[in-house]
């Protein structure tokens, strides 16, 4: 089921009568089938994004189609759909069983083919087993599956899931991860995930919506939002370690980073922001590039060096410093206090003008 | 080191050691403290009324001394008169309309108190905080100020007509002011405010009404609290006072603690037969404690464990 | 929400009340009609007596044990009259009582007639809710009984009374209200007595009559005349021991004289000292030289064991200790006889006298008569005052309301006639250990029952505690002889009887601005003389505390 945004906008007023604009004239399709995620610093927009495509929230101005369906202004129940939260809102009296079958009662649906359904859903997410325990007495990896077989056992046309990882600890994390996307292919539904985790949005997702202040940054695969950030926010938001940004320019058709030159543009000359992936460095050996640092920080793990290089800030003080990372080969042996030159791979670098806007 | 450690040791045994005494010493202090009057209670209910006026008091009676006439006087026949052949003390009609008073206030207040808890802490409704606020501001008017509002109302719905007030009359003016508790919403809503609001979404996705996610999901979630407020709601019934002698006319729709008031005390020289008074004390004290007892598993769970984790 | 509005009405009801209490003081001098026709004298009208269905609803505070008899009088009066319904109910306690006809007040709900203290009344009268019995009291009005199924069918019945039967000192406290109306009629009334020690009075026969005591050989005090305190101080100088701990060997007490009730105590000898009290107007008088030397006198008295509190071993009442022979005398209540006599049934280590005999006084005064130049002496200072007989009265009286339809009105008036009828009353006084409110009672002929077997007249009861005091104790009545069961009741009655006398009321009046109303009063006084007994104040500053505890 394809879901389609047309200038969706949701405004809250606060205590001081200031309006907030969370999610900001929308336009979004979700294509039938797949796992998109809604990924964002927080207080973005995305889970008011997600309540209003559930019908929890009343849009201030604009449209929500399912399909050919207008959903806009039908109330939750009638939407089909499945909702997932981050803290499980498992009905803590009732067990398993209860709860998957809790949504069924609403539906006028035969006791037996709900009983069925819910034993179905309940293996469907592994829990066949535990159906007569209470919420309390399974972990929080196994409460998540619970959540999200309730969500699912009345068949929505839509699921939706807010942080629905948030809550466990690393290990567990990875395994619902895992869990969630092996379900999602089984059913075939359409399914929006919202995280502000970005490893876990790329890991996970077919596609995923980059959003900042309610405002839509970007859309695409994973990979190639990664590769091809639209603008310093996309490129500062998805990988880890973080993007470096050098002040540089552009100057007779060089660029340069802190005053040193590390490449050529066809650009015209203009003050620039630059951002290297940490994985853009390639150590020198010949020691021919300009572009050199005193190494700071020097840590392996396994077959990556991370390198830590301190430069100080605009302002001039001590304290000020602009700290970057490169992560290079751990056969290069570079030690803490080596000067090291470094080329950059074309493709780990992007330029963008002081606004933030990637420079073509 | 490692003497240092023992040494530790010893002083975190010994600091241990005290402070469970003291905390235990304390526990028995609280314990003597309840227990005492109940005690006394017992042991006046079966003196005779020399023993009672006994200097030094007695403080421990033989079983084989125990005095049962005290007991068996409250169930004693008007000898003569209109009366004769009823009880002098009638226990039974006392303890019955008390009953019914205690289970009828029990389940208004547990509905009302349900409802508008529910109503403040769920529901969205313009004025509901300032409305909340009001409400919340009249438990600093004493409760004795009330009781004239409430006479006047109770005299306005026609059920306290002295001169034909029926049965129905009566238990309506009794249990009708005591319907509704600013306290128990109060204390109602708080836990209804710890349940998660994804709860109440992930209901309202499923197409639950507001009256089905209270009845099956709110209520169950908070029901220690609820069996506290009707513990406590019940408790209060039972020993209402007050009010009960006010808008009741005949002694028939009176309520046990009107009746230990009153039936004991020699009008002529104002002297109370503290036997009598202890035994049918006992007699009404005896019903709530085999409920404690009976359902003290729940009733301790529902005390101890008023909040609610997400 | 509903509590907020109720709160809002609260204030509206306040504000209304405060209304009806200043137009009922303004409007009730309206209710003063003429006093001049005398009873008896004028000639009747005979009248037809209403048939019409009455309900009547009577309020009072008796358990089951006395309404035993109240209801078998209601039955009575229900067949005199046939058209006539009275459903009386108790409300258990004067308090409850009270607040419920004053909370009935203000919306009309209250009972025909009540049982109240003065200082009810007081109240009602004063928020105009009471009414006055005076047309009553007074009509010439006759009624022939013309329903063939009544009890007194084609009798006649005089609508008024001859109050000159009733004991004219309940009758003052009944009129004592606004315009000396009669808002309520004796019913329930008691006084104080003195019960004493005979067997240990009998043992210093000799020392009595040496300080010029009338004692006869069996250690009967005078019943017709009562002690003064200067005698209650020479009986201490023999009686008391020199500690306070009772000496049985010498038969010497550790207390002489115990007092029930402080608060009695304290009116009862402001009037024996002629000492100003309150008023029925509401005033405080008790900032006064007299009252001042009074409490002096009462500190002395406490200070060398003559009088003595319950307090001082922890009780309420003295007749324990009386029993136990902690103290020789003991001032109670009328209602209380029976508590004074030592039985087989007390522990025997208690009693230091054994079972000892028991005489009934009244209650000591500071002269023998009225208007009489005394000096008291507590062993170092002197006090003079003019004397004056006084005996407390007790009990509560009973009223109509104004509410109350004018059939109502007359019907409770008649039961008021009935339950204060020689016959009743002395039945009433026989069963509750009350005392009659008419003074016919004394020579009635009507036989009464005291028990399924024995009846007698009041005459004849009165005469058991009679005879027994002029065989001197001495009596060779056989052990089945059913006049030792009353023997004491008997006395009790005739030490009542001749205090009837010299009763003396104390003014009811409600609270006001200035001042609080009787009972606090009263109560206060109590605690003066508890300070003064405790030594936590002294005289002037229990005085003091007294005054400021009443007045504002």
């Amino acid at each position: 089921m394809e879901i389609k945004m047309l200038d969706l906008t949701k405004i809250f007023v606060s205590k001081d009568k200031k309006e907030v604009h969370a999610v900001d004239h929308v336009d979004l399709t979700i294509p039938s089938g797949k796992l998109i995620g809604l990924l964002g610093p927080s207080g973005c927009g995305k889970s008011t994004t997600l309540y209003l495509i559930a019908g929890l929230l009343k849009q201030n101005q604009g449209q929500i189609f399912f399909g050919e369906d207008e959903v806009s202004d039908m109330p939750p129940e009638k939407r089909g759909i499945g909702l997932v939260f981050q803290n499980y809102a498992l009905y803590p009296h009732m067990t398993v069983r209860e709860n998957i079958l809790f949504p069924l009662e609403n539906l006028k649906i035969e006791k037996t083919e709900a009983k069925e359904r819910t034993i179905e859903m309940a293996q469907l997410v592994g829990l066949g087993e535990m159906l007569d325990r209470k919420p309390k007495e399974l972990s929080g990896g196994q409460q998540q599956r619970v959540a999200i077989a309730r969500a699912l056992v009345k068949k929505p046309r839509v699921l939706l899931l807010d942080e629905p990882l948030s809550n466990l600890d690393a290990r567990l994390r990875l395994q619902t991860r895992e869990e969630i996307k092996r379900i999602q292919r089984e059913t075939g539904i359409t399914t929006v995930f919202v995280t502000h985790d970005q490893e876990e949005a790329m890991s996970i997702s077919d596609e995923i919506v980059v959003m900042k202040d309610g405002v839509i940054q970007q859309m695409g695969e994973p990979q190639e939002v990664y590769d091809f950030p639209i603008n310093m926010f996309v490129a500062q938001f998805l990988g880890s370690p973080q993007i470096n940004i050098f002040n540089g320019e552009i100057k007779d058709k060089k660029i340069y980073a802190n005053g040193m030159m590390i490449g050529k543009s066809k650009l015209p000359d203009q003050p620039i922001k630059i951002g290297i992936r940490p994985e853009g460095f390639i150590v020198d050996k010949e020691k021919q590039s300009e572009f050199k640092f005193e190494i700071d920080l020097v840590e392996t793990i396994g077959r990556d060096t991370t390198l830590i290089i301190e430069v100080p800030g605009n302002e001039g003080s001590l304290l000020d410093k602009l700290t970057f990372k490169a992560i290079v080969d751990a056969s290069e042996h570079i030690k803490a206090g080596d000067w090291v030159h470094f080329n950059i791979k074309p493709d780990k670098m992007h330029l963008f003008n002081l606004e933030g806007k990637l420079l073509k | 080191m490692s003497e240092v450690f023992v040494k530790n040791e010893k002083s975190y045994k010994t600091k241990k050691i005290i402070s469970n005494v003291l905390v235990y010493l304390f526990l028995a202090a609280i314990a003597i403290t309840i227990l005492v009057p109940f005690y006394w209670m017992l042991l006046t209910s079966v003196k005779d009324a020399i023993m009672i006026e006994q200097t030094p008091p007695l403080l421990f009676i033989k079983p084989s001394e125990w005095k049962l006439l005290n007991y068996t006087s409250l169930f004693d026949l008007v000898q003569s008169g209109p009366r004769r052949g009823q009880p002098l003390f009638p226990f039974f009609t006392y303890m019955k309309n008390t009953i019914v008073i205690s289970i009828i206030t029990t389940i208004g207040t547990s509905i009302t108190t349900i409802l508008a808890a529910y109503a403040f802490a769920r529901l969205n409704f313009k004025g509901r905080d300032v409305v909340f606020g009001i409400i919340i501001a009249t438990m600093m008017i004493p409760g004795e100020i009330f009781i004239l509002t409430n006479f006047l109302t109770v005299n306005r719905l026609g059920w306290y007509d002295i001169m034909n007030q029926t049965y129905m009359d009566a238990i309506l003016a009794m249990t009708l002011p005591f319907m509704t508790s600013v306290f128990y919403t109060f204390y109602l809503r708080q836990t209804f405010k710890q349940i998660p609001n994804e709860l109440y979404y992930a209901a309202k996705v499923d197409g639950t009404t507001d009256f089905k996610y209270l009845l099956k999901v709110m209520i169950p979630v908070a029901m220690p609290t609820i069996v506290t407020i009707i513990i406590l709601n019940s408790m209060g019934a039972w020993s209402a006072y007050i009010w009960p002698a006010m808008v009741t006319t005949k002694d028939s729709y009176r309520l046990v603690s009107n009746g230990l008031r009153g039936a004991f005390t020699d009008t002529s020289t104002g002297r109370t037969d503290y036997g009598q008074q202890m035994a049918s004390a006992t007699l009404v004290t005896l019903p709530l404690l085999i409920v404690f007892f009976t359902f003290r598993k729940q009733i301790m769970r529902g005390v101890s464990r008023s909040g609610i984790k997400g | 929400m509903k509590k907020i509005l109720l709160s809002i009405m609260a204030l509206m009801v306040v504000f209304t009340l405060v209304g009806c209490v200043e137009m009922a003081t303004t409007t009730t001098t309206e209710l003063t009609t003429s006093t001049t026709t005398g009873v008896g004298t004028t000639t009747k009208i005979i009248m037809d007596l209403p048939d019409d269905p009455v309900d009547i609803s009577f309020w009072h505070i008796y358990g089951a044990d006395k309404s035993a008899l109240l209801d078998q009088l209601i039955i009575e009066f229900e067949e005199m009259y046939p058209n006539v319904t009275i459903t009386s109910t108790s409300q258990s306690d004067y308090n409850t009582l009270r607040e419920k006809i004053n909370l009935g007040i203000s919306v009309g709900q209250v009972p025909t007639m009540a049982l109240g203290y003065p200082d009810h009344f007081a109240g009602y009268v004063q928020a105009g809710a009471a009414y006055s019995l005076n047309n009553m009291i007074n009509s010439n009005v006759r009624y022939e009984i013309t329903d063939s199924s009544s009890s007194i069918y084609g009798q006649f019945v005089d609508v008024g009374v001859d109050l000159s039967d009733f004991v004219p000192g309940y009758l003052a406290e009944n009129n004592q209200y606004v315009g000396g109306q009669y808002f309520t009629m004796p019913y329930s009334k008691s006084t104080e007595m003195m019960a004493v020690n005979r067997t240990v009075l009998k043992s210093h026969i000799a020392a009595i009559r040496a300080a010029g005591i009338t004692i006869s050989d069996q250690g009967f005090l005078s019943h017709t005349t009562p002690l003064t305190f200067t005698q209650i101080q020479q009986l201490g100088a023999i009686m008391l021991n020199s500690t306070a701990v009772t000496d049985v060997t010498a038969k010497k007490f550790a207390y002489l004289l115990n007092y029930d009730s402080s608060g009695n105590m304290f009116i009862n000898m402001s009037r024996q000292w002629k000492a100003p009290y309150t008023n029925s107007a509401g005033e405080i008088l008790i900032d006064n030289p007299t009252t001042k030397s009074m409490l002096n006198y009462i500190d002395a008295m406490f200070k060398q064991r003559v009088f003595v509190l319950p307090a001082i071993w922890s009780q309420t009442y003295g007749s324990n200790n009386f029993k136990y022979g902690d103290v020789a005398m003991t001032v109670g209540s009328t209602a209380g006889v029976l508590y004074n006599i030592p039985t087989t049934k007390d522990p025997s280590a208690n009693l230091k006298f054994g079972i000892f005999d028991v005489d009934f006084l009244q209650v000591p005064q500071t002269a023998t008569a009225s208007n009489q130049t005394v000096t008291l002496n507590d062993g170092t200072n002197n006090y003079q005052l003019t004397s004056s007989l006084s005996a407390v009265q007790q009990g509560p009286n009973i009223g109509v309301f104004q509410k109350a339809s004018s059939n109502e009105k007359l019907f409770a008036w008649l039961f008021i006639k009935h339950l204060t009828s020689t016959e009743n009353t002395v039945r009433w006084a026989i069963d509750t250990g009350y005392l009659p409110v008419r003074l016919s009672a004394y020579t009635s002929d009507v036989e009464v029952k005291l028990s399924p077997t024995v009846s007698m007249t009041y005459t004849s009861f009165m005469q058991i505690g009679l005879d027994f005091w002029a065989a001197d104790g001495i009596i060779d009545w056989p052990s089945t002889d059913v006049r030792r069961d009353y023997i004491y009741k008997s006395m009790v009655a005739n030490i009542a009887k001749n205090q009837t006398e010299y009763y003396q009321y104390d003014p009811a009046f409600a609270a006001g601005s200035r001042s609080a109303g009787s009972a606090t009063v009263r109560v206060e006084a109590g605690f003066c003389l508890d300070f003064i007994f405790n030594k936590s104040k002294t005289p002037t500053q229990a005085l003091d505390f007294f005054k400021n505890q009443v007045t504002w």
